[in-house]
């Protein structure tokens, strides 16, 4: 903006501005009786308000798309994916653990003399299982998918 | 939000009952675990979503691919949704960031093709649009409006094309509705004058 524009907008009257601002801002009939007038009577303000309807319009009948079943489709088919990921992800530590007691197990099972040492793997594995079909099972959320 | 989700399991699949919900009660349901509400919500907001991104990529294409990345990372982060909120401005603000990101990735002289693969007829009825052309060509406007800096032109067509409140832009955006009141002065602004419109407009009246 050069100087020059700046002047002219500075000399500008402050109607106009409220009339301009309010006009964008609200639609046309929220116009104060003082503005609809000050409208009919600015050849500036009126042109201001053709231009700003024939750039609204313009825009308003920019082409829109619909959107097609297939994109429908794809889009939920990766939300599946990613729900499908997210439970794989909560299952693999679980089965890691669950594998790692058992090797443990299997393969200090010499050193496991008494029969409590037994006792306690066992429990702990019951444990483990326990959490895990609380974690995956038991979910609320599959509970109540089945439900539905 | 108990309630719902004991009515739904009631109504057994209905996927007309879930159309009836509001976006902040699908997203409880798809929370409790129910997908078809999740595909309520893509359904009610995939049309705005797609024509959102593609006023940014002007590429069918892209469009898609940005549409299912919004979605998908909706559903990620559906979870720390504050459901006090309105759902559309956050949706749309995640298309904008997915889409602004994808858009810096790209080389600045990707070629913009308009892919055919999930277009469907323009919605648009002829009529508003010939009765526009009478007075200004669409393809002078469109290219007034590509000249533009991309946030005076997004903020221009969020509010007259996306018929976005200023609240609704100041939170897709994440600026002050000033902000979005003077961008869309500056881009009104340069158009008039690009168009040569505004001959006798609040400026030059002075003269
Ligand atoms: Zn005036």
């Amino acid at each position: 903006m050069d100087d020059k524009d700046r002047d002219r907008e500075k000399e500008a009257t402050s109607l106009c501005r409220t009339v301009q601002e309010n006009y964008e801002s609200a639609a046309f009939p929220n116009l104060e009786n003082n503005e609809l007038e000050h409208l009919a009577s600015c050849s500036a303000c009126r042109n201001w308000k053709e231009d700003i309807d024939s750039l609204t319009e313009m825009a308003e009948s920019m082409p829109s798309f619909d959107v097609s079943e297939s994109l429908t489709q794809k889009i939920l088919a990766s939300v599946k994916e990613e729900e499908r990921e997210r439970r794989s992800l909560l299952q693999t530590p679980l089965a890691i653990c669950l594998l790692s007691a058992f090797a443990w197990l299997l393969l200090f099972q010499d050193s496991l003399e008494s029969v409590w040492g037994l006792g306690s793997w066992l429990l702990a594995l019951v444990t483990i299982a326990g959490f895990k079909s609380l974690l995956v099972d038991g979910n609320p959320r599959d509970n109540l998918q089945k439900s539905l | 939000m108990n309630w719902i989700i004991d009515q739904v399991s009631h109504q057994t699949q209905n996927r007309d009952y879930l159309r009836d919900l509001s976006d902040q009660e699908l997203i409880a349901l798809t929370l409790a675990g129910n997908d078809r509400s999740f595909e309520m919500l893509v359904r009610r907001h995939q049309k705005q979503v797609y024509n959102f991104v593609y006023q940014m990529t002007r590429n069918h294409d892209e469009s898609a691919d940005m549409t299912q990345e919004t979605f998908l990372k909706v559903y990620r982060a559906l979870g720390s949704f504050d459901r006090e909120r309105e759902f559309k401005p956050w949706l749309l603000r995640i298309a904008r960031n997915s889409t602004l990101n994808q858009i810096r990735r790209q080389k600045p002289d990707a070629s913009l093709d308009d892919g055919e693969i999930y277009i469907k007829e323009p919605s648009t009825g002829e009529d508003a649009s010939r009765r526009v052309e009478e007075n200004l060509s669409r393809a002078a406007f469109e290219k007034a409006l590509s000249d533009l800096p991309d946030s005076q032109r997004d903020t221009f067509l969020y509010k007259y094309h996306q018929d976005l409140s200023y609240q609704e832009i100041s939170e897709i955006m994440g600026i002050s509705i000033s902000s979005i009141k003077s961008l869309l002065f500056r881009a009104r602004d340069s158009l008039r004058k690009r168009l040569s419109l505004g001959e006798s407009g609040l400026v030059e009246e002075q003269e």
